[in-house]
């Protein structure tokens, strides 16, 4: 996981702080964790919508800048938090892109030596898969398997960004990784030892 | 193949082009952050206007589409001019709506128990309005000017605190494609968060049989002309008070489905609005042709759409007559670049109406 810079860290939450009476200082939050935010986003929701959920994500951030725990350095888990909440608001949106990607993964003809083009289409089948199984998952399972793999985020930070105890996040993780595995065809039972053994 | 790894793989295939969060989004940040509105989250207010959905709903559904597929639609016919005609060798807009209360008053008002649903199945239609975008010379440009048609199906709790449902699904998809979106009741001032297992927010509870409404003339004349409030405000920007009333007429049709009495006084009062005109032939969002009552002001055509021969209400369109002066009518500095007179920027019809004991159960 990504480690995070106690220099850059310890300089959040005095951000934070200094933005209490000089908004300004508001916009080098922004510069540090935009970049990684709207990355976030647009891969669950896509180009349009990113824009309208980042920018929710930080002006919801400002408003709440006073009630930021300033004993927590690094503000991304708090930012993550939010961003996880003004996504809900787009469950159908990014549901419908998951659809659209299971749809375009099996539409269209596939050329090539018959070796490549078995590749190729084991892969698109695996990734329709994958697809139509994020969104049958449940919000909750979907945010925390998406926050770790898209998100970069430890099991401690999205314990932090989603308030919810470091066994949920495991146990959810676990699910989620479960019913993954299933979309793609049986599970491997070395796989699940090693999860329930970690 | 490994499923971990092939998230990642997707994760990345989904990365946007570059690292760089888009230049505006900064802009627009730091501006809301400091002024405490979001600019570029304005509902634009020739979208469809909000016929009793919950809030928020038709609007996720609306980008639920656009984001999943760009379906392409074509844009409805050009209807003839209204603005020159007062009357059309028939019936004149008066008669219309007096016709129009008649009917609603020999309907029987709808009666539930607290805890049913009211079951609304209407049709939308309409371009969808995303974005501001910014132009080459920093003005705005309307864009994502997508032409759908949703079918929307709606359990509304009665009182408000029992679960509802809403149903979309495209026009041009089949059954099996309905969506499904579950909307909480609001118990002692909180809701369950759909979808969001343990978390709740506040709210007040929105029945869906409403006795708030003003059921005599001169009281829904007051109510569709009252100041501004704040939630509408952006809606209703540059449009005329006569254009908001009769948008607001409109949304309280959608909201009184279940009251002829506050019908009939929409109608009365919609007839006071000075310059409504008939036009002989309409078609709503549904398809169904019918007469309308049409106001046309900065270049927009508003038109309540009825089923010819007995009045009774259908349906409200929004049409584009003049690009340019819809362009100049706001205080935003926006382009139509994709607009043409006779598109109908939004449709929304009343397909039926009926109480049921369940969501999703169909009358």
């Amino acid at each position: 996981m990504v480690a995070v810079n106690p220099t850059t860290a310890d300089a959040d939450a005095e951000l934070i702080q200094s933005s209490w009476d000089d908004a300004d200082r508001f916009a080098a939050l922004y510069d540090r964790h935009a970049a990684r935010l709207y990355r976030y986003a647009y891969q669950r929701v896509g180009p349009q919508m990113a824009e309208d959920v980042v920018a929710e994500t930080f002006l919801a951030a400002f408003q709440q800048r006073r009630s930021y725990d300033l004993a927590r350095p690094d503000a991304r888990p708090w930012l993550f938090g939010i961003l996880t909440n003004k996504l809900a608001r787009h469950l159908r949106a990014e549901k419908a892109q998951y659809r659209a990607l299971t749809k375009a993964a099996q539409a269209g003809p596939v050329d090539g030596p018959a070796d490549a083009v078995a590749a190729r289409v084991t892969a698109a089948g695996a990734r329709a898969a994958l697809a139509a199984a994020l969104a049958r998952l449940s919000a909750g399972d979907r945010d925390v398997l998406l926050l770790v793999a898209w998100g970069d985020l430890s099991y401690e930070e999205v314990a932090t960004a989603l308030r919810i105890p470091l066994g949920t996040v495991r146990s959810r993780l676990h699910r989620a990784r479960r019913k993954m595995r299933d979309a793609l065809g049986g599970t491997n039972p070395i796989d699940d030892y090693l999860e329930e053994h970690q | 193949m490994n499923s971990d790894l092939l998230l990642r793989e997707l994760g990345e295939r989904r990365r946007p082009p570059t690292d760089e969060p888009p230049a505006q989004l900064r802009h627009r940040v730091l501006t809301a952050a400091l002024t405490g509105r979001d600019g570029a989250r304005r509902r634009y207010r020739w979208s469809v206007p909000r016929l009793a959905l919950p809030v928020g709903a038709f609007a996720a559904a609306l980008a639920a589409v656009v984001v999943g597929a760009a379906i392409g639609y074509p844009p409805g016919p050009a209807a003839p001019p209204s603005s020159d005609r007062a009357s059309t060798g028939t019936l004149d807009a008066g008669q219309i709506l007096r016709l129009a209360a008649a009917q609603s008053a020999t309907a029987p008002e709808l009666t539930a128990r607290p805890d049913q649903l009211l079951f609304v199945d209407s049709v939308s239609n309409g371009h969808t309005t995303l974005h501001l975008n910014r132009g080459p010379n920093g003005e705005n440009t309307f864009t994502a000017p997508t032409r759908i048609r949703m079918l929307v199906h709606d359990w509304r709790s009665v009182d408000g605190t029992h679960w509802g449902l809403t149903r979309t699904r495209l026009a041009s998809s089949g059954e099996g494609d309905w969506v499904s979106d579950p909307r909480p009741g609001c118990v002692e001032g909180r809701m369950v968060v759909p979808d969001r297992p343990g978390q709740t927010e506040t709210c007040t509870p929105q029945p869906a049989l409403r006795t708030d409404l003003p059921t005599d003339t001169d009281a829904m004349q007051a109510y569709l002309y009252r100041a501004v409030d704040g939630d509408d405000d952006y809606l209703d920007d540059g449009l005329t008070a006569d254009q908001i009333a009769l948008r607001r007429a409109a949304t309280v049709l959608g909201e009184s489905l279940h009251s002829p009495a506050v019908q009939a006084a929409v109608f009365h009062a919609v007839s006071r609005i000075p310059g409504v005109t008939a036009l002989p032939s309409a078609t709503d969002a549904a398809g169904r042709s019918g007469v309308a009552v049409t106001h046309t002001d900065h270049g927009v055509r508003m038109e309540l759409i009825f089923e010819a021969g007995t009045y009774r209400y259908l349906g409200f369109n929004t049409i584009a007559v003049d690009i340019g002066a819809m362009e100049r009518s706001t205080r935003l500095i926006i382009r139509f670049p994709n607009l043409r007179p006779g598109d109908r920027v939004a449709e929304e019809a009343i397909v039926r109406v009926a109480v049921v004991d369940q969501p999703g159960q169909l009358p």
